[in-house]
C-alpha cells in the first residue's frame, strides 16, 4: 500500500526528484572532475583559447569571411603558435650532458662576476665592499657553489663526455676550462672534491658501479615507461585543440543546455547573470591576455636590441610574458630568466657597443624595467581600461594559495577564478534584487 | 534496392550534420516565419534566428514574466495560451489573451527597463524566447540580419504607438461628449 507515497503532492515529489537527481548529478560531475583531472588543463587550455578568440571569429565574420573559413584559419593559427612556442622552448631546454654544461657555465660565471665585484687576492682580502658585507655574504655564496658544484658521478660523466669527443684538445675547450677553473676554485675556498655532499668517497664509488649497473638493467623499463609517459600525455594534449575546435563552433547550444535546467522563475536572471560575467570576464581575460602578449614582445624586442639572439629573446619573451600573469610575482619570474641567461652568455651581438658581456645583467634589469613601466603606464591603462578591478591584498593572498593549492599552475589561475567568483557574486546579488527574490 | 553510394553518404551526412531535417528545428523555422517581427527574414536567417533561441514549457497558471522585473527577453508561444495581466490585491487586470504564434515582451529587446504588465499561462504553453543579448552578438556579427528584426520593431512599436494615440483620442472623445 502506498498512501503515504500517493499523499505527496506532484509538487513535492518534483521537488524531491530534483533535489535527487541534482545531488547525484553534481556528485558524478565531482567525481568525473577529479578522475580526469588531467585533461583538466589540456581542456582549460583549449577552452581559454577558444574563449579569447571569439572577438577575432566575429570580426572575421563581419568581414563576411564564411564561418568554416574564418573556424579553419584561427584554428591554423592556434596550432602553428603553439607547436612554434614548444618547439623553441623544447629546444632551450637542455639535455643532460647540456645540464652539467649549464651548471659549469653558471658556477664560472658567478665566480667570475664574484671575484670582479669583491676583488678577492690570494690572501683572501678583498675590496672595501668586501670587507662590509663579505662576512654576511661568503656563507650564503659558498652554499650556492655547493649546489653547482659537480658531484663525483657528474664529474665523471662530464669528464668521460670530454675526453670522448675531444681527447687531448678537451684543453682549449671552453666549457673545459671552466670545469677545471671551478674545481680549482672550490678547492682553494676549502671544498673536499672527494666529499660527495658530506658522503665519504669510499662509498660513493661503490654507489656509482650499482647505480651504473641498476641504469643498464632498468634501461628497457625506464625506456618503454618513458615513451608511456610521452605518449600519454601527447594524447592528453590533443584534446586542446579539439575543445578550441568545438567550443569556436558552438554557437550557445552549450549555454542553452544549461539554461534549459533552470525553473521558470529564474530564467531570464539566470540568463541575464550569464551574460554579465561573461561580458566581464571576457573583458578581464581578454584584457589580460593582450597585456601579457605585449610586454612578451616588448621584451623580446629589448633583449634582442641588446643582443641576447633572436632564439632566447623570443624564448624568455614568451615565458615572462606568460608568467606576467601573475600580478607581482610575473615580472620578477622574467627578470630572474632574463637576468641568469645574461649572466652565463658566451656570445652575443649588441645593437649598441656599449653593451658588453659585464653589464650585460645591468642592461637586462633595464629592459625589464623599462617593460614594466611601459606596462603599468601604457599597456594596462589601455586594454584593462574598464575591466574588473582587485584589490592587491586580495590579488597577493589569492596568488599565495594558488601556490599552496597547484603549485605554478595555481599561481597562474588564481587571479582569473578570483574574478569568476568575485563577478558571478557581485551579479547574482545585483540580479537577485532586480528580479525581487532576495 | 539498394541507394546509390552518393545518396546514402549524403543521407548520412545529413542524418549527422544538418540540424534543419530535425522536425522539431523544422517547426520551429515554421512558427518563427510566422511571427511579424521576423516577417522579412529568408529561410537560411530563420533558422540562423531559431539557432539563439530557448524553448520553455510553462505549466498553467505559471507566470512567464512579472511586471516590473527587469526585462531581458522575448517571448513567442508555440502553443498555449497566455494572459497579459496587471496585477492587482483581486484576480487582477487581464489586458489580451495571446496564443499561438503572437509574442510578447519584445521592449526587453530594446533595454532591461521593468516590465509593464506580468504574462501568465492560461493553460499548459509551449514558449520560445529571444535573448536580448543574444540579438545583440547577432547584430555585431550578421548586421544585416539583425538590422532587419530592429527595423520589424520599430514598425511595430510605432503602429502600436498609433493605435494607442488613436484609442486615447477615442477615449477623451467619448469622455467629452
Amino acid at each position: 500500500m502506498n498512501f503515504a507515497y500517493d499523499a505527496l503532492s506532484r509538487a513535492k515529489r518534483r521537488q524531491r526528484f530534483y533535489v535527487v537527481t541534482g545531488l547525484l548529478g553534481f556528485s558524478l560531475f565531482i567525481v568525473l572532475i577529479w578522475t580526469l583531472r588531467e585533461l583538466t588543463l589540456p581542456a582549460i587550455v583549449g577552452a581559454l583559447a577558444a574563449y579569447l578568440c571569439h572577438p577575432l571569429l566575429a570580426l572575421m565574420r563581419r568581414w563576411r569571411i564564411p564561418k568554416g573559413l574564418a573556424i579553419l584559419t584561427l584554428f591554423a593559427g592556434f596550432f602553428f603558435l603553439i607547436s612554434l612556442a614548444s618547439s623553441q622552448i623544447r629546444d632551450a631546454i637542455p639535455d643532460e650532458q647540456g645540464k652539467l654544461e649549464l651548471r659549469v657555465r653558471i658556477q664560472y660565471k658567478l665566480d667570475d662576476k664574484y671575484q670582479a665585484l669583491m676583488q678577492i687576492d690570494e690572501q683572501g682580502k678583498g675590496n672595501l665592499l668586501h670587507r662590509l658585507v663579505g662576512a654576511e655574504i661568503e656563507p650564503f655564496y659558498d652554499r650556492l657553489n655547493r649546489l653547482l658544484m659537480l658531484n663525483p658521478e657528474e664529474r665523471a660523466s662530464f669528464e668521460r663526455y670530454y675526453v670522448d669527443h675531444y681527447s687531448v684538445q678537451r684543453f682549449d675547450q671552453t666549457f673545459y676550462r671552466y670545469f677545471l677553473h671551478n674545481l680549482a676554485q672550490y678547492q682553494k675556498r676549502g671544498g673536499d672534491l672527494t666529499m660527495d655532499e658530506g658522503e665519504p668517497n669510499t662509498g660513493s664509488q661503490a654507489k656509482a658501479a650499482v647505480s651504473e649497473i641498476n641504469a643498464s638493467t632498468n634501461l628497457n623499463t625506464e625506456q618503454k615507461s618513458l615513451l608511456g609517459v610521452i605518449g600519454g600525455v601527447i594524447s592528453l594534449w590533443m584534446a586542446a585543440p579539439f575543445v578550441f575546435l568545438f567550443l569556436l563552433l558552438d554557437e550557445g547550444e552549450i549555454k542553452r543546455s544549461v539554461v534549459q535546467l533552470v525553473p521558470n522563475h529564474y530564467f531570464e536572471m539566470v540568463l541575464t547573470v550569464l551574460n554579465n560575467v561573461d561580458d566581464a570576464l571576457g573583458k578581464y581575460l581578454r584584457g589580460t591576455f593582450l597585456e601579457c602578449t605585449l610586454v612578451g614582445f616588448t621584451l623580446m624586442l629589448g633583449l634582442y636590441l641588446i643582443g641576447l639572439g633572436a632564439k632566447w629573446a623570443f624564448v624568455i619573451g614568451t615565458i615572462a610574458g606568460l608568467a606576467n600573469a601573475i600580478p607581482f610575482l610575473g615580472p620578477a619570474i622574467g627578470l630572474l630568466i632574463g637576468a641568469g641567461y645574461a649572466l652565463i652568455v658566451e656570445t652575443f651581438t649588441p645593437f649598441f657597443s656599449i653593451i658588453d658581456a659585464d653589464n650585460m645583467v645591468l642592461w637586462v634589469c633595464i629592459v625589464v624595467a623599462v617593460t614594466q613601466l611601459l606596462d603599468n603606464a601604457v599597456y594596462q591603462p589601455i586594454v584593462l581600461g574598464n575591466a574588473v578591478s582587485l584589490h592587491p591584498l586580495v590579488v597577493i593572498i589569492g596568488v599565495m594559495g594558488g601556490s599552496i593549492l597547484l603549485g605554478f599552475i595555481g599561481m597562474l589561475f588564481a587571479v582569473p577564478v578570483i574574478v569568476i567568483v568575485k563577478v558571478v557574486i557581485e551579479t547574482l546579488f545585483k540580479e537577485m534584487k532586480a528580479y525581487q527574490i532576495i | 534496392m539498394t541507394l546509390p553510394l552518393q545518396k546514402q553518404l549524403s543521407a548520412l551526412w545529413d542524418n549527422i550534420f544538418d540540424r534543419s531535417r530535425d522536425p522539431s528545428k523544422q517547426d520551429l523555422v515554421n512558427i518563427l516565419a510566422q511571427v511579424p517581427l521576423f516577417a522579412d527574414l529568408n529561410h537560411r536567417e530563420l533558422k540562423r534566428v531559431a539557432r539563439i533561441t530557448h524553448q520553455r514549457h510553462y505549466a498553467q497558471g505559471e507566470k512567464i514574466f512579472h511586471m516590473g522585473h527587469p526585462g531581458a527577453a522575448m517571448f513567442i508561444i508555440r502553443t498555449g495560451r497566455v494572459n497579459i495581466v496587471i496585477p492587482s490585491e483581486s484576480d487582477g487586470l487581464v489586458l489580451a489573451t495571446l496564443s499561438a504564434g503572437a509574442f510578447m515582451g519584445e521592449l526587453a529587446l530594446l533595454d532591461d527597463s521593468p516590465r509593464s504588465a506580468s504574462a501568465i499561462a492560461v493553460e499548459d504553453t509551449q514558449a520560445i524566447a529571444l535573448f536580448r543579448s543574444d540579438l545583440n552578438k547577432l547584430l555585431e556579427t550578421e548586421a544585416s540580419l539583425g538590422s532587419k528584426i530592429l527595423k520589424s520593431l520599430a514598425l511595430i512599436i510605432g503602429q502600436r504607438l498609433k493605435l494607442t494615440n488613436q484609442q486615447l483620442a477615442q477615449a477623451q472623445m467619448s469622455k467629452s461628449a
